[in-house]
């Protein structure tokens, strides 16, 4: 008896079905999922003085038994010595206070350009997504030049007479802080703008005519509207910040310790790949645990609304 | 026994004592060179249906704009209820507006949609969950107090918007294009349903519409704009049967315009030469100087089909009937007359299709009365 014709389409639609989840859990299984675990490996064995520099998680013995050695002592380590610590709660501030300033910055800026009018716009974006055409290295490198103790911001405030002698900010937590918030402002300001170009212009005229000042109908329909920006926006920058290498390096003081740098010196300097792997395995269970809970609680948020 | 009903409290702008609630006094408009409303002047009474009739761009919303303080006018003044508000900002204005896209917050349900306005003048909890639920009672939408307006259906959130603009108890009600986001059966009911709320409530109402069939529904009056000009403002009767214009004449339902020239006067009556190859009589109230060149304006459906043709006849002339276009309850003619002249005419339909007597080809004689058209300058 031959096969029933309508299983023919129904087994190709299931093929497809396949190849079209399929394909995406691949790529994210190759590029995300497999490094994860090397590294989640790596941070599980000992450093040793080999190629690779770390030991093997299992061993074949000549009975034919298999040892696994997992070597939590890194975790131990990293958790025991509040160097790591404080090199963490260093990372978090930065990244808190970068971001904060970017969103205070960012929103009005993203709020002017998107209120522009229309053949300003894209003037206005191009300027704040130019600096990208120059190196990052580079624009981080300028910074010191003008930061510096003869650099030009000293020189200029000295020759309006507000300061008597030079400040010291180079190789502070301020200039981290200015080096941060400059470099990152573009992540806050282009989601924000993307939100805001969006807001239907009635919806403030309605609620002008509903007796609303217009500073209130920022803060009561504004300001709540563009609230999946704000968060794209402070997840944009916030996440990147908290593994920020460069900018404490080279603008930064022997006091701002951040994880980025810890990392750095345990890979390249120490040569110690498993702390090193710990490390960043417990910096993205710091990152990646509140992102869930706050998801979760939007979503139920959201049920509840609904 | 008869109801006395007197004429001026229904028609409060027939009496020169009555008070106007909201007077427009000289108002222009201008956007950069553009005269959006040129120059209008009008006084509009308390507990009118009001609605501000034309076409795309003639101006009419930027009126509406302008008594929401949405707008400001270049010069003129505007005042509501005895107030100069002409500087006033919107919201310290007594008056509230029903935007045509509804302009509902998405991220509030329907009560607090409703509850806005309320929170702004800072009314009381307890004032305000009574208000709420009065308004949501009185446009039937009480069980969609939770939803968000992404939950609504487009007939649903009309009546959101209509509640929110309302909660406040606004001296006035601006409602632009209120029904226009409507499908058409929709809007046919819904005509009817805020006329009823108007009377019921008693609030002036003034709304912006293209639509001519909405606007003679709803109305007490209309006042008909073109190029930021009011060119007529009257009841629907008034602007359907006496159309001061040809704009006005041919922008509110069909009609058919005679031009011709003023031959003779004989009291209120008035010979017209015409093109047709002979003179119309009509009724005319007004003076005219003899060779004023005017059209003379006949509905379609004042035209009366006659039997037996007569030169010497009022009003009748003859032609060849060229279009049918069957329409169910009437039908529309075209009748040729003359080399040039379309004549339409409607008759009812009062016997069945099949046993009508006019069919293509056929020649017809046409006539109508003195009064069943006016005589037109402008």
């Amino acid at each position: 008896m031959p096969a029933p014709a309508p299983n023919q389409p129904a087994s190709s639609q299931r093929l497809s079905r396949i190849v079209n989840v399929g394909i995406p859990y691949l790529w994210l299984g190759l590029f995300f999922l497999l490094p994860l675990g090397i590294v989640l490996r790596i941070s599980l064995s000992e450093p040793a003085l080999a190629q690779p520099p770390y030991t093997a998680l299992w061993e074949w013995l000549e009975s034919g038994m298999v040892t696994i050695q997992l070597n939590l002592g890194n975790f131990m380590l990293v958790w025991a010595d509040d160097l790591y610590l404080v090199a963490f709660l260093n990372s978090l501030r930065v990244a808190l206070v970068c971001t904060l300033l970017c969103l205070l910055l960012g929103y009005p800026m993203a709020y002017a350009i998107a209120t522009a009018p229309e053949r300003w716009r894209l003037l206005l974006l191009m300027l704040i997504i130019l600096p990208f055409w120059t190196s990052f290295l580079i624009r981080v490198y300028a910074w010191i030049g003008i930061l510096k103790a003869n650099g030009f911001l000293n020189n200029f405030l000295l020759w309006l007479g507000v300061i008597d002698e030079p400040l010291a900010i180079l190789h502070t937590q301020i200039a981290v802080y200015i080096g941060v918030v400059y470099a990152y402002l573009p992540f806050m300001i282009l989601p924000l703008y993307a939100n805001l170009t969006r807001l239907d212009h009635t919806l403030l005229e309605a609620a002008a005519d509903l007796g609303c000042r217009p500073w209130r109908a920022f803060l009561q329909v504004t300001l709540p509207l563009s609230r999946a920006g704000i968060i794209a926006g402070c997840m944009l920058v916030f996440i990147p910040v908290v593994g920020e290498f460069v900018i404490p390096d080279l603008l930064g003081g022997p006091r701002t310790l951040m994880v980025g740098g810890m990392l750095w010196t345990e890979f390249f300097s120490n040569k110690d790949w498993p702390l090193a792997a710990a490390l960043a395995m417990m910096l993205l269970g710091l990152l990646v645990i509140p992102f869930v809970l706050l998801q979760r609680w939007q979503q139920r948020a959201e049920a509840r609304g609904s | 026994m008869a109801i006395a009903i007197d004429r001026r409290s229904l028609e409060p702008w027939q009496d020169p004592k009555a008070e106007p609630y909201v007077r427009i006094e000289r108002v222009t408009k201008k956007f950069s060179d553009v005269y959006a409303v040129d120059d209008v002047s009008l006084a509009i009474f308390q507990g009118e249906f009001f609605s501000l009739l034309g076409g795309s761009g003639c101006g009419k919303s930027t009126l509406l704009r302008l008594l929401a303080g949405l707008e400001y006018p270049s010069a003129g003044r505007i005042h509501i209820d005895g107030v100069d508000v002409t500087d006033l900002p919107p919201y310290h204005r007594p008056v509230n507006m029903m935007f045509q896209s509804y302009a509902l917050f998405p991220h509030m349900n329907v009560e607090q949609n409703v509850e806005f306005g309320l929170k702004q003048e800072r009314m009381p909890r307890r004032e305000r969950a009574e208000r709420i639920a009065e308004m949501l009672d009185l446009l039937k939408i009480a069980e969609l107090g939770q939803r968000k307006p992404d939950q609504l259906s487009g007939g649903q959130r009309q009546r959101v918007a209509l509640a929110r603009s309302l909660a406040k108890h606004p001296k006035l009600l601006l409602l632009d294009e209120p029904l226009g986001a409507l499908d058409k059966r929709l809007r046919e009911h819904t005509q009817f349903e805020l006329v009823n709320l108007q009377e019921r409530i008693g609030t002036t109402f003034i709304t912006v519409t293209h639509d001519q069939e909405e606007a003679m529904t709803m109305s007490t009056r209309i006042a008909v704009m073109d190029a930021g000009q009011i060119i007529q403002i009257d009841t629907p009767t008034g602007i359907y049967e006496y159309p001061n214009s040809r704009f006005v004449a041919e922008f509110i339902g069909s009609v058919n315009l005679f031009e011709g020239k003023v031959v003779r006067r004989d009291g209120d009556e008035v010979l017209v030469e015409s093109p047709l190859g002979r003179s119309l009589q009509m009724h005319c109230p007004h003076p005219l100087a003899l060779g004023t060149p005017v059209a003379v304006a006949v509905r379609p459906e004042k035209i009366k089909l006659c039997m037996d043709f007569r030169a010497d006849a009022v009003n009748q002339i003859s032609g060849v009937v060229e279009d049918i276009a069957y329409l169910g309850d009437v039908s529309i003619y075209h009748v040729r007359v003359g080399s040039e002249k379309i004549v339409t005419m409607t008759l009812a339909n009062i016997q069945p299709r099949t046993e009508q007597a006019l069919t293509w080809g056929q020649e017809v004689a046409m006539e109508w009365s003195p009064t069943s058209g006016v005589v037109l300058t402008d």
